[in-house]
C-alpha cells in the first residue's frame, strides 16, 4: 500500500508497452498499476503471474484469493490485463525476448529465488527495461532481495525507497528511460527529498485506509447495536433479568452515587467501552474501503481516504483549538452598536438533566451583548429539582413559566415567546449552549443589515463535559438546499413580528418544529442572514440527533418530508417530498407531471467526434422522457463521413459554424437558432443517464428567482465530475468533490441534495432563453475556460440563484473534445472581471473551508 | 505677491509639471514664485524655460526670511511636505494652503497593504515608524488640513477630505499649449516602431505602480484579447514599471506591447498622434473617484478618442461625444469598446474632436492659473 503513489508515478513517466508482475497475491500493487494504465489511457498490456497458492513467506492460501481478485479485476482491466495462474518459470515462455518494459518482481524473497527470477526474466526486458523489486528493506530470516539489489547497484543505475518493506528500481536496459533520469541522477539531497515525498504519500494512503476502515466498522457496530438493543428489550422481560435488577439495587446501596468505589468502577467501564468502540470499528471500515475501490477504482478510494484523513486531522485540531480557547474572549465593542434591540431567548424545558440546563442558562448570562431577556417555559417536568431550580433563577431578566400539562416542545416554546417582549426571538435548546459572542455577532450583523428578519450561524457539538468537536460550517441562505436538509440548525434569531405572522411553531411537527417554522418563514422573507462563525454548541447526548442521525428514528424523517410537502403545496410547487432512501435526514424532491411542457432547445457544439456525438444524441433521444424538445448541433466544420451521416440521419437541427472554434460563439449561434423558451447547453462528450433529467432541472427553473440549473455529471467509473462550482478554488473557481463516489452524501448532503451554488459547468446547464439573450450569452473573449463561470456570476451578482440538481445525472467524458491545455488568458480575464467577487468569497462555501482543497477541508 | 510651492518630489514628476506650469503662468501676472523640492532641483531645467526660483528644502529653510513670503502652497499633505511647510510657516510666519490631488488614504492602503482604519488603531510610535516620508500620515494629515488657510484640489470630489468650513478651490490640471498636441499622425514614427499597416494602435503614457497596477494590467489584457479575437492591436507604452504587471504565464502579452520607457515630454505629442484610441483604464472606485490623471488633458487635446472611467473628469465629459466613459473599466469592457470603435473611423474622429474642443475650453494652464490667482487674492484679502 505504501508504494502505490510511486507505482502511479512510475507508470506515468515510463509509459510501458508491456508490464509484468511476478507475485501478485491479493493484487494491491498490480491493480494499482492497472488503474494507472487505465486512468492514463495508455496502450499498455499488463500481465500478473502467480500460482495463487502462497509460499513460505506469504503462507499458504486457497483459490478464493484469486477469485476475489478476478471479481475486482476482470470488469475493470481485462481488456488490457491478463492474470496468468502459473509458476514464473512456466510463464516466462509466453513472452518474447526484449519485449517487457517494466517488470515487478515480488515472488519468493530468498536471495536465490529472487536472483533466479531476475536472471530468468532478464532476457525478456526491452532496451529501456526497468525492474522493480519489492521487500528490499526486509532483512529478517532468509529474505535476500536486499542482497541482490546491492549487487545490481554495482552494474546498473538504481534508486531505492526504504519505507514500507523497501522498493528498489533498477534500469536494466541498454538505455535509461528519459523519465527516470531525474530519479536516478538525483543528488543525495534530492534523493532524500524524493524518498521523503513518496514516504509521506505512502503514509497518507496507509493511514487514511485505516481511518476509513475504522469508520466502516463503527457503522456496522451501530447496526449490530440496534439489533442487540431489541434483543435486550426481550431479555429485560425474563426472570433472570429481574433477578439481576435486584442485584443492581443492592450494588447501588453498597456503592452510592458519589462514592469513590462507584466512580472508580464507572471510569473503568467508560475506558473499556471507548477502547472497545475503537476496536470494533475496524472491520467495517475495511469493507467500505474495498467497496469503494471495486466500484469506483483506486483514485476514488485514494480521494476518500485522503478526505477522511484530512477531515479527521482537521477536526482533531479544531477540537484542540476550540477547547483551548475556551470562552475567555471579551467583545468590548458589544455595547457600542447604535442599534441594540431587545432579544428574547426562549428555552422550552422538560425533565432536562439539571447540569445541562444550568450550563445553557449560564451561557446566556455570559453573553457580551447585554440587552437580552431569558424566557423559559417548563413543559410540566416531573423532576421536582428542575422546577425548584427554575423558580430560584426567576428575576428581572429571567422569566419562567410552568405548564400544568405537558404540551410538547412547540407548545412550550410558543408559551415562552408569548411571555417575552423582545423585538427578536432567539431559540435555544434546553441542553445546548451559546458562545459568549453569539448575540453580539447577531446584533453586529443587524447593525450592518437592519432589514434582516432571520439570522443563523455555524455550530459545533459538545459532549457531556462541554468539550467541543464536529463543527458544521454552513452556506449562506440556500432555499433549495434547505428544502432537502435542515442545515440552519437550532440557533435562529427571528424578528418577532415574523414569528407572530407565522403563528408560531406547529405542534403537529414536534421533532422537526424548527425546520417546519423556517420553511414557513422562507415563504415570507428572503432577508435571511448567516454568520460564518460557530456561535452555538449542540450537545450530543443519547436521544439527540447531535449524537447520531438515527437517534430519533424514522418518524423524524417522515415528519421532515411531511413538512416539505406542506411547504411545496403552500408555494404551489408541483413536486413530492420523501425521505432519501440512502442518507438519513435528507429529503428527496420529485417533480410531479407538469401542466405545461415548454419547448427546450438542447444546444451541442461539435466537430467530427463521431463516437462522442453519436453516444450523446442517442442517449438524448432514447432516454429522455420530457416530451417537447429539439436538439441543435452547432457544426464547426465536420468533415468525417460517419459524423456527417449521423447529422443527416438524426432528428437534429444543424447550425453551420465555419469559423475557428470558439466555444462561446458556437453556443451563441446555437441559441440564436433555438426555438425553445428554455435552453440547455450541452457538451458533445456527455451521455444522458437520468431519463427525467430535463424535468428535474426544469422544476428548479420554474422558480423565477432561479436563473441557471446544472446537473450532476459523473465519470464513467461513477465518480463525481461536476457537483457545482466553488469560487476561489485554485484562485479562480473549480468543481467541488471531483472524483468522489457519486452515491456519497458529500458534506452534509452537498452531493446527494439539490443546493445553491455560485456557478455550474457549461458542459450541461439549463436556463431561460430570454435571460441568455438579454445578457448577451457567453462572452466570446473567453477561449477555452470560465465562460460558464462568467455567465453564472452575472446572474449571481444580480441576485439570482443557481442550483445544482443531483437527481439529473449525465455521464461526462471530460476533456475529450477540448483537450487539457490550461488557458492563462482566460484565467486572467475571469480574475480581471470578477476578481473582487471571487475575493469576497463564495456565499455557498463557508470561509472556514480551505480553498486549496476542493473537498470541504478545514484548516 | 510671493508664493512658495512645496512639492514632495522632483519637478519632472506629474505634480511637479503642474507646479511648473502654474508658477510660470502666475509669474505672467506679476506673482513671484519659489518652488521647494526635497532634492535634485536641477531636474526643473528639463521642463523648459521657467520664470521662478527653485530651491531644495534645506536651501529654502536657510534663504527664506520672515516677511518675504505671502503664502505657502503645500503640494499634497504628504509627510515631507507637511514637515517642510510647518517649518517654513514657523520661520516666515506666512499662512499655507494645501493642494489635494489624490485619495491619500487609498494610496496609503495600497502602498502599505493595510487598511487605514487598522493603521489609526496602532500606537502612535508604531504608526509613525510605518509611514514613509512620501505618503500621508493617517492622523497628522487631517490636522494639517484643518490648520490650513484653504485647500485646492484637482477634482471636486476631494472636498470630502478637507475641513468643512475651509476655503476651497478646484484647479484642474491642463495641457501645455506650446507642445501642439493636436497634429496629423506621424507615419514615420509608426513605421519606426514596427507597427504593421493593418494594426490598430492604443497609446498609454505613464508609470505603473501599486495603485494603478491592476487597471494597467486590464489594458494589457484587453489588447491580448483583441489580438486573440483577430483584431490586430498594439499597445505603445511610455513610462516605468515600478511593479511587475503579470507573471510568466502571461508572457504572450509581451508581443502586443511596444515599450518605450521614459520619453521627454516633447516627444509625447508625436506618439499620441499615431494612436487610434487612447485609454485611461480603471473604474469609478475610491482610487479613481478622487484623482485627475495628468495625462487626460493631453489625451483630450490630441483629438484622439479617449476611453476613461466614468469618474473624476469623466463626470464632466459627454459620453459618446467628447469621450467614451467606461463603467467597469475592466479588460472585457475595454476590449469590447475598442472592437466596436476601431473600424468606425467617423466615430473615432467625431469623439476625438469633441474631446479636443472640451480641452481647449477648460483644460489650459492659463485658465487654471487665473483661477488659482483669484483664490490666493481672496485668501490674502481675508487675512488683512
Amino acid at each position: 500500500m505504501e508504494h502505490v503513489p510511486f507505482a502511479f508515478y512510475l507508470v506515468d513517466i515510463l509509459r510501458p508497452k508491456v508490464f509484468v508482475e511476478l507475485g501478485t497475491f491479493y493484487g494491491v500493487s498490480y491493480c494499482a498499476f492497472c488503474q494507472a494504465v487505465d486512468e492514463l489511457k495508455l496502450p499498455t498490456t499488463c500481465h500478473a503471474v502467480d500460482t495463487w497458492s502462497g509460499d513460505a513467506h506469504t503462507g499458504r492460501y486457497d483459490i478464493s484469493v484469486l477469485d476475489d481478485l478476478r471479481r475486482h479485476h476482470d470488469p475493470l482491466y481485462s481488456s488490457f490485463s491478463t492474470l496468468h495462474q502459473s509458476t514464473f518459470d512456466e510463464a516466462v515462455k509466453e513472452f518474447e525476448d526484449g519485449t517487457i518494459d517494466l517488470l515487478h518482481i515480488d515472488g519468493y524473497h530468498t536471495y536465490e529465488a529472487v536472483k533466479h527470477d531476475f536472471e530468468t526474466w532478464k532476457p525478456k526486458l526491452s532496451r529501456w527495461g526497468v525492474v522493480i523489486f519489492h521487500d528490499t528493506n526486509e532483512r529478517s530470516g532468509d529474505f535476500g532481495v536486499w542482497r541482490l539489489l546491492e549487487e545490481l547497484q554495482q552494474q546498473y543505475p538504481c534508486f531505492e525507497f526504504k519505507h514500507g518493506h523497501g522498493l528498489g528500481i533498477v534500469a536494466i536496459g541498454e538505455e535509461v528511460p528519459p523519465g527516470l533520469l531525474p530519479l536516478l541522477n538525483a543528488s543525495q539531497e534530492e534523493a532524500e527529498l524524493i524518498r521523503e515525498f513518496f514516504y509521506e504519500m505512502g503514509q497518507r494512503v496507509a493511514l487514511s485506509a485505516t481511518l476509513i476502515e475504522k469508520e466502516q466498522t463503527e457503522q456496522d457496530l451501530r447496526s449490530d447495536l440496534r439489533l442487540k438493543t431489541a434483543e435486550l428489550e426481550r431479555i429485560r422481560g425474563t426472570i433472570f433479568f429481574r433477578a439481576l435488577a435486584l442485584l443492581r439495587k443492592l450494588f447501588r446501596l453498597v456503592f452510592p452515587e458519589q462514592s469513590y468505589g462507584r466512580k472508580l468502577i464507572n471510569r473503568s467501564i467508560q475506558g473499556m467501552t471507548s477502547l472497545a468502540r475503537s476496536l470494533l470499528r475496524f472491520p467495517g471500515v475495511v469493507r467500505n474501503g474495498m467497496t469503494t475501490w471495486r466500484q469506483h477504482g483506486f483514485l476514488a478510494l485514494f480521494r476518500s481516504i485522503r478526505l477522511a484523513f484530512a477531515r479527521r486531522l482537521s477536526l482533531f485540531f479544531y477540537s484542540k483549538r476550540a477547547n483551548r480557547l475556551k470562552r475567555t474572549s471579551i467583545d468590548g465593542r458589544a455595547d457600542a452598536f447604535p442599534y441594540q434591540p431587545l432579544i428574547s431567548i426562549v428555552i422550552p424545558t422538560y425533565n432536562t438533566p439539571l447540569p445541562y440546563l444550568k450550563k445553557a442558562v449560564q451561557s446566556v448570562r455570559q453573553q457580551h451583548y447585554k440587552n437580552w431577556e431569558l424566557c423559559i417555559c417548563d413543559d410540566a417536568s416531573t423532576h421536582s429539582a428542575i422546577k425548584n431550580w427554575l423558580s430560584s433563577i426567576e428575576g428581572e431578566r429571567v422569566k419562567v413559566i410552568f405548564s400544568e400539562q405537558n404540551g410538547g416542545i412547540s407548545s412550550a416554546t410558543n408559551r415562552a415567546v408569548r411571555h417575552s417582549s423582545g423585538e427578536f426571538i432567539a431559540f435555544l435548546d434546553h441542553d445546548d449552549e451559546l458562545s459568549p459572542d453569539a448575540l453580539s455577532e447577531m446584533v453586529r450583523l443587524l447593525n450592518q443589515q437592519p432589514d434582516l428578519d432571520v439570522i443563523y450561524s455555524d455550530q459545533d457539538k459538545i459532549n457531556h463535559r462541554s468539550r467541543r468537536s464536529e463543527p458544521f460550517f454552513k452556506p449562506d441562505w440556500s432555499p433549495e438546499y434547505f428544502r432537502s436538509v435542515m442545515y440552519v440548525g437550532h440557533l435562529v434569531l427571528m424578528r418577532r413580528s415574523l414569528f407572530d405572522q407565522l403563528g408560531g411553531l406547529d405542534s403537529a411537527f414536534d421533532g422537526v418544529q424548527d425546520y417546519e417554522l423556517m420553511l414557513r418563514a422562507s415563504e415570507h422573507t428572503s432577508r435571511i442572514g448567516h454568520i460564518p462563525k460557530v456561535l452555538y454548541h449542540w450537545r450530543k447526548i443519547p436521544g439527540s440527533v447531535a449524537l447520531g442521525l438515527n437517534e430519533k428514528g424514522d418518524k423524524i424523517q417522515q415528519l421532515q418530508a411531511k413538512a416539505v410537502n406542506a411547504h411545496l403545496e403552500r408555494t404551489k410547487r408541483r413536486a413530492e417530498a420523501f425521505p432519501h432512501p440512502r442518507h438519513p435526514h435528507r429529503v428527496v424532491i420529485k417533480p410531479k407531471p407538469r401542466h405545461d411542457y415548454p419547448k427546450i432547445s438542447i444546444i451541442i457544439p461539435s466537430k467530427n467526434a463521431y463516437l462522442h456525438l453519436s453516444r450523446c444524441i442517442k442517449s438524448i433521444f432514447e432516454r429522455t422522457t420530457y416530451p417537447n424538445y429539439e436538439v441543435i448541433v452547432v457544426d464547426n466544420g465536420t468533415s468525417d463521413p460517419l459524423t456527417l451521416r449521423l447529422l443527416k440521419e438524426s432528428p437534429v437541427k444543424v447550425v453551420p459554424f465555419n469559423q475557428p472554434f470558439n466555444y462561446s460563439q458556437a453556443n451563441n449561434r446555437g441559441v440564436a437558432a433555438a426555438e425553445g423558451d428554455v435552453i440547455v447547453l450541452l457538451n458533445n462528450d456527455t451521455e444522458v443517464v437520468s431519463p427525467d433529467w430535463l424535468e428535474q432541472m426544469l422544476f428548479y427553473l420554474d422558480d423565477p428567482a432561479v436563473a441557471i440549473v446544472g446537473p450532476m455529471l459523473i465519470y464513467p467509473n461513477r465518480t463525481v465530475q461536476h457537483a457545482g462550482i466553488v469560487l476561489g478554488l485554485r484562485g479562480t473557481a473549480d468543481h467541488i468533490l471531483r472524483g468522489f463516489p457519486a452515491e456519497a452524501d458529500g458534506y452534509a448532503g452537498s452531493l446527494s441534495c439539490p443546493r445553491n451554488v455560485a456557478a455550474v459547468t457549461g458542459a450541461c446547464l439549463m436556463m431561460r432563453r430570454e435571460d441568455y439573450v438579454r445578457t448577451g450569452g457567453l462572452v466570446e473573449y473567453y477561449g477555452t475556460h470560465y465562460q460558464d463561470v462568467d455567465l453564472c456570476l452575472r446572474f449571481l451578482t444580480a441576485g439570482k440563484r443557481i442550483v445544482y440538481v443531483p437527481y439529473a445525472v449525465l455521464l461526462h467524458y471530460e476533456g475529450a473534445s477540448r483537450g487539457r491545455e490550461y488557458d492563462h488568458l482566460d484565467r486572467a480575464l475571469l480574475l480581471d472581471t470578477w476578481g473582487d467577487v471571487i475575493a469576497r468569497g463564495d456565499p455557498y462555501y463557508n470561509p472556514n473551508f480551505l480553498l486549496n482543497a476542493a473537498d470541504y477541508s478545514i484548516g | 505677491m510671493h508664493i512658495v510651492f512645496v512639492n514632495y518630489h522632483h519637478l519632472d514628476s506629474n505634480s511637479g509639471i503642474h507646479i511648473f506650469n502654474l508658477a510660470n503662468q502666475l509669474s505672467k501676472h506679476g506673482v513671484t514664485c519659489t518652488v521647494c523640492v526635497p532634492d535634485h532641483k536641477e531636474k526643473a531645467d528639463a521642463l523648459g524655460i521657467r520664470n521662478f526660483e527653485v530651491q531644495t528644502f534645506e536651501e529654502a529653510k536657510r534663504i527664506l526670511q520672515p516677511g518675504q513670503v505671502n503664502l505657502i502652497h503645500a503640494w499634497t499633505p504628504r509627510e515631507n511636505v507637511r514637515a517642510m511647510t510647518e517649518s517654513l510657516v514657523r520661520k516666515c510666519g506666512a499662512p499655507y494652503v494645501v493642494h489635494l490631488e489624490d485619495n491619500e488614504e487609498a494610496i496609503l492602503e495600497s502602498n502599505l497593504g493595510v487598511p487605514v482604519e487598522m493603521l489609526r488603531d496602532l500606537p502612535e510610535g508604531r504608526l509613525n515608524s510605518l509611514i514613509p516620508q512620501h505618503l500621508s500620515h493617517p492622523l497628522r494629515y487631517k490636522q494639517f488640513l484643518k490648520n490650513a488657510r484653504g485647500v485646492t484640489m484637482v477634482i471636486d470630489t476631494l472636498q470630502v477630505f478637507g475641513p468643512e468650513n475651509e476655503a476651497k478651490e478646484v484647479i484642474w490640471p491642463a495641457y501645455e499649449e506650446e507642445l501642439k498636441w493636436h497634429r496629423p499622425p506621424d507615419q514615420t514614427l509608426r513605421q519606426r516602431l514596427g507597427i504593421a499597416p493593418q494594426e490598430y494602435v492604443v497609446v498609454y503614457t505613464g508609470n505603473v505602480h501599486n495603485a494603478n497596477r491592476r487597471e494597467i494590467f486590464s489594458l494589457y489584457l484587453a489588447v491580448g484579447l483583441l489580438n486573440r479575437r483577430g483584431v490586430p492591436t498594439k499597445l505603445v507604452r511610455t513610462g516605468t514599471d515600478y511593479v511587475r504587471l503579470y507573471d510568466k504565464q502571461l508572457k504572450m502579452l509581451d508581443q502586443y506591447c511596444v515599450p518605450l520607457g521614459h520619453l521627454p515630454r516633447t516627444d509625447l505629442p508625436a506618439l499620441l498622434s499615431i494612436a487610434d484610441a487612447l485609454v485611461q483604464p480603471g473604474k469609478a472606485d475610491a482610487f479613481n473617484m478622487y484623482r485627475f490623471p495628468s495625462k487626460l488633458p493631453e489625451y483630450l487635446a490630441s483629438g484622439k478618442p479617449v476611453l476613461l472611467p466614468a469618474a473624476n473628469i469623466g463626470r464632466f465629459l459627454k459620453d459618446g461625444e467628447e469621450a467614451i466613459l467606461l463603467k467597469e473599466g475592466n479588460a472585457l469592457e475595454i476590449a469590447q469598446t475598442l472592437e466596436a470603435l476601431f473600424p468606425d473611423q467617423t466615430r473615432r474622429e467625431r469623439i476625438g474632436e469633441g474631446g479636443r474642443l472640451f480641452a481647449e475650453k477648460h483644460l489650459k494652464w492659463s485658465l487654471s492659473a487665473e483661477k488659482l490667482l483669484r483664490f490666493y487674492e481672496k485668501l490674502l484679502k481675508g487675512k488683512s
